[in-house]
Parts: structure tokens; C-alpha cells; sequence
């Protein structure tokens, strides 16, 4: 019981992941303020008066945004994500990039309406700021329990965002949620072409919306069995294709959600440099070969999930 | 077998101030999940669509639709002035008690699209759809939330 409870919180995981995550997680904020939410830079043009400032704007002493703070924000959060993705004084600059990515966060939210997908990406960019800086792509070598701590706190916040918005759905929309006409009401709002003639089966929807329920509810299993590897796995990849439905059906896509989620995956084992070695030495070795093998053949250390 | 990273091994003290802190943040989620508002943000209760829609009422759409000097109407994306619709549903009450705020946005989508020609009047459109069964029954409502028009002493 005591070495389950360890292995939960402790599991000591490869400073390579730290390495890939880093850069995953800079990449996402370079994705993020013009492909994902290119209102968020929007909100510059907004007067003050539509500013209402949520409990940490009023707290804290935040300026209400305008034209120069919401610009200055991003242009400190993009510079500090590259040294972050690139691994150069990668806890340094993840301070910073922690930081402006909060206050980049209270600008997003801070104007009648809060997201809530981005709860788990936040704390990624946080304890990213205190893992090693001489984590290297492809590390398989040198393990750390506080990574695996780390780690293991995104993994809970990324678990927490489904397990607890049953309890959300429990208290704003009663125990009645699962029976009511909210996914119709979200189909009419943002409805697609893979969603839209949904609307003619409504019992559909409503066992769509039980099914959900217990989806969420289940969640927390994932945690638990991190000493099964493969069935982990197979859980997480089963949750990258349910946000690929509901992206499909309302385009609504939890992306930093999928970001952060992606922590719970084996990246030590992606190691570029070699990838890139690899390539090469096999194109030497097929010079005059007549019939080369295909060169994008996935990289078995890529595509391994186990 | 893997070398642990140059750090020395977590002691009690360590691991125990660390469990404590994952449990905090635990608490903190679950806590505001029952009694927090989304004003304890980052600390939010995790809502996304977790209001009930009864199957046997009314869905609606709202858009905010703007007038130009050459009386072109258009409605407006989330991108056109940072304003999304979601933010303008929040704020609806202040906008249906105070229709004169919709200048403000006006005056953003105007320092937005410097090149476009001015704004002279917007409006909060709801569209209302019944259901019944969960179904669309055709029937819908329009209604028109907030109205707002350039003053005729403006420039």
C-alpha cells in the first residue's frame, strides 16, 4: 500500500520528457494567440469600461488592459518561449513565461466570460519552471522522482477538469443534466457538418449526454492505474479521440487541455538529434540503391506505445 | 539501469510537503467546484456546458450586429472586436439596463478596422428557438436585447 501510494505520487520519470514538454508547451503559446484564440490580442482594442476584473485582477495591483499591456504581454510571453522550447536557461525564462502567461490568462478572461480549458496548462508551465535545466531530448538515462511528482500534478489538474465538471453539471444544471436538451442547445449554437443531423435524434443525444456523465466520472481511473503502462496509454489515446469527436461535432477542441495532457505520454523516448541521424546515415547507405525504401517510414521509437 | 538525475534522493519531509501540495491543489479544485464562482479563476468550477437546457423550452442564439454609415448591417465574429459572444451574453444585463455601452464596442471595432467606415448603431439580436422533445419545432423568436444609435450631435 505505502509503495502504491509512493509509485502514485513519486514515479521517477526521464528528464527527456521534461525536455519534450518544455517545447510542447512553448509551442503551444506560439499557437495559441493567432490559430487558437486570436481574440485574446483582440482584446486590445477593448475599452476599459467592458474590463471586469476577476478576483486576483482586484487582489493583485493589475492594471486593466489596454492596447500597450496586452501587446507588451505577448511580446515577453512569445520571447520567453522560445529559450524555454529549446532548452536554453529553461527555468529562467519559464518563470517569465509563467507569468505572462497568467496575466496573458486574466486578459482572456477578464471580460464577462471564463474558459476553463487551460487550468492543467497552467500548471504544466509551472512546474516546468522548477524541473532540471540540463533536461535533453531522447533522455531515457537519467530519472527524477520530482519530475515524476510534477508531472503527476498535471496529470491530477488534467483528471480534474473532466472528473469535476460532473460536479459543475450536478450543480448548475441539476441531477436532471443527462436528461435535459443541452447538447441539442450546443449542436444549434456551433453545430457542423458531423453534428447537425444529430438534431433529428434527440434520444440519441440524451444517451450521448448519460454516456458522457460516466465518461467523466470514470476519468480518475487513469491515475490509478499508472503501474499498467499499457492500459494508461491506451486510456489517454481513448481521450485524444474523444476530444477529436467533440471537436468534430461543435469545434470546441480543449487544446492547452491537450497539451498538458500529454505528460502522461513516454516522450523521453522522441529524440530528434537521432531521428535526424538516423535519416541521414540511411540516405548514405541507399546511394545507388534502385528502389529506396519509403523515407517517411515512422521511426519505431516515435510510434512505440509501450 | 537509469542513473538518478544529480539530486539527492526526496527525504520524508520532501515527499510529504509535496503530497501535501498536489492535495491542496486537489482541495482548492474540488472545493470551488462546489461553492467557487468563476471569479476564483484560475481556481474556476470546471462549467463548460454544464447548464441543463430543458427539452421543452427555448434555445437561443445571440449576435451583436453593427450598422456602418453606409447602412450596411453586418454581425460581428469573435475577432472583429476581441469581443466574443460568450463575453457579451455574461455582460448581457449591463448592456440591456445601459444600451449605451454598445458604443464602446462599436469604438473597438472602429480602432480595429481603421480603414472601415464608421459605426452608427449596434444591436443585441437573440434568436429563439423552441424545442420540443428536444427537437427544433421551426417555431423562433427574434429578440432585440439592446439598441444603440450614434446621437445625432455626434461627429
Amino acid at each position: 500500500m505505502t509503495r502504491y501510494v509512493n509509485g502514485f505520487f513519486f514515479t521517477p520519470v526521464a528528464l527527456g520528457r521534461v525536455a519534450a514538454m518544455r517545447f510542447l508547451a512553448g509551442l503551444f503559446v506560439w499557437i495559441e494567440w493567432w490559430a487558437y484564440k486570436p481574440f485574446i490580442i483582440q482584446h486590445r482594442f477593448l475599452p476599459e469600461d467592458l474590463y471586469q476584473p476577476l478576483l486576483v485582477g482586484r487582489v493583485l495591483p493589475i492594471p486593466a488592459p489596454n492596447y500597450w499591456i496586452v501587446t507588451g504581454t505577448l511580446v515577453v510571453m512569445l520571447a520567453a518561449a522560445l529559450p524555454v522550447m529549446f532548452g536554453y536557461r529553461p527555468r529562467l525564462f519559464g518563470w517569465i513565461l509563467f507569468i505572462a502567461y497568467f496575466e496573458w490568462m486574466l486578459i482572456y478572461n477578464s471580460y464577462g466570460k471564463v474558459d476553463h480549458a487551460s487550468f492543467g496548462f497552467m500548471v504544466l508551465l509551472l512546474v516546468l519552471c522548477m524541473m532540471p535545466d540540463q533536461a535533453r531530448w531522447g533522455d531515457r538515462v537519467h530519472v527524477s522522482e520530482r519530475v515524476g511528482w510534477g508531472f503527476n500534478l498535471v496529470q491530477i489538474a488534467v483528471v480534474c477538469t473532466y472528473f469535476l465538471s460532473t460536479w459543475s453539471k450536478f450543480r448548475y444544471g441539476g441531477f436532471d443534466w443527462a436528461n435535459s436538451g443541452v447538447f441539442t442547445w450546443a449542436i444549434i449554437r456551433r453545430g457542423t457538418v458531423f453534428s447537425d443531423w444529430l438534431l433529428d435524434f434527440p434520444q440519441l443525444l440524451i444517451a450521448a449526454q448519460w454516456g458522457m456523465i460516466a465518461f467523466e466520472l470514470l476519468t480518475p481511473l487513469v491515475l490509478f492505474v499508472y503501474p499498467w503502462k499499457r492500459i494508461q496509454y491506451s486510456i489517454i489515446a481513448f481521450f485524444y479521440v474523444f476530444h477529436v469527436g467533440i471537436f468534430a461535432a461543435l469545434t470546441i477542441s480543449f487544446l492547452p487541455h491537450l497539451f498538458a495532457m500529454a505528460c502522461f505520454l513516454p516522450l523521453e523516448r522522441i529524440d530528434p538529434k537521432r531521428f535526424v541521424r538516423r535519416v541521414r546515415s540511411g540516405r548514405k547507405g541507399r546511394e545507388g540503391d534502385p528502389k529506396p525504401r519509403d523515407r517517411d517510414e515512422p521511426d519505431p521509437e516515435l510510434t512505440a506505445t509501450g | 539501469m537509469p542513473n538518478v538525475a544529480a539530486e539527492p534522493p526526496l527525504t520524508r519531509r520532501g515527499k510529504l510537503a509535496r503530497i501535501a501540495a498536489t492535495l491542496a491543489m486537489t482541495l482548492a479544485l474540488m472545493e470551488t467546484s462546489l461553492w467557487g464562482t468563476d471569479d476564483f479563476f484560475p481556481f474556476a468550477p470546471f462549467k463548460m456546458y454544464s447548464h441543463a437546457h430543458d427539452p421543452d423550452g427555448w434555445a437561443n442564439s445571440t449576435s451583436l450586429i453593427l450598422t456602418d454609415a453606409t447602412g450596411r448591417s453586418f454581425p460581428i465574429g469573435d475577432n472583429d472586436t476581441g469581443f466574443r459572444r460568450a463575453e457579451l451574453e455574461g455582460q448581457l444585463s449591463r448592456f440591456r439596463e445601459d444600451p449605451a455601452l454598445l458604443a464602446l464596442v462599436a469604438e473597438a471595432y472602429e480602432d480595429a478596422h481603421p480603414g472601415s467606415p464608421e459605426i452608427v448603431a449596434a444591436e443585441v439580436r437573440i434568436v429563439h428557438y423552441e424545442l420540443k422533445d428536444g427537437e427544433r419545432t421551426g417555431a423562433e423568436r427574434t429578440e432585440i436585447a439592446a439598441v444603440w444609435t450614434e446621437g445625432p450631435d455626434a461627429p
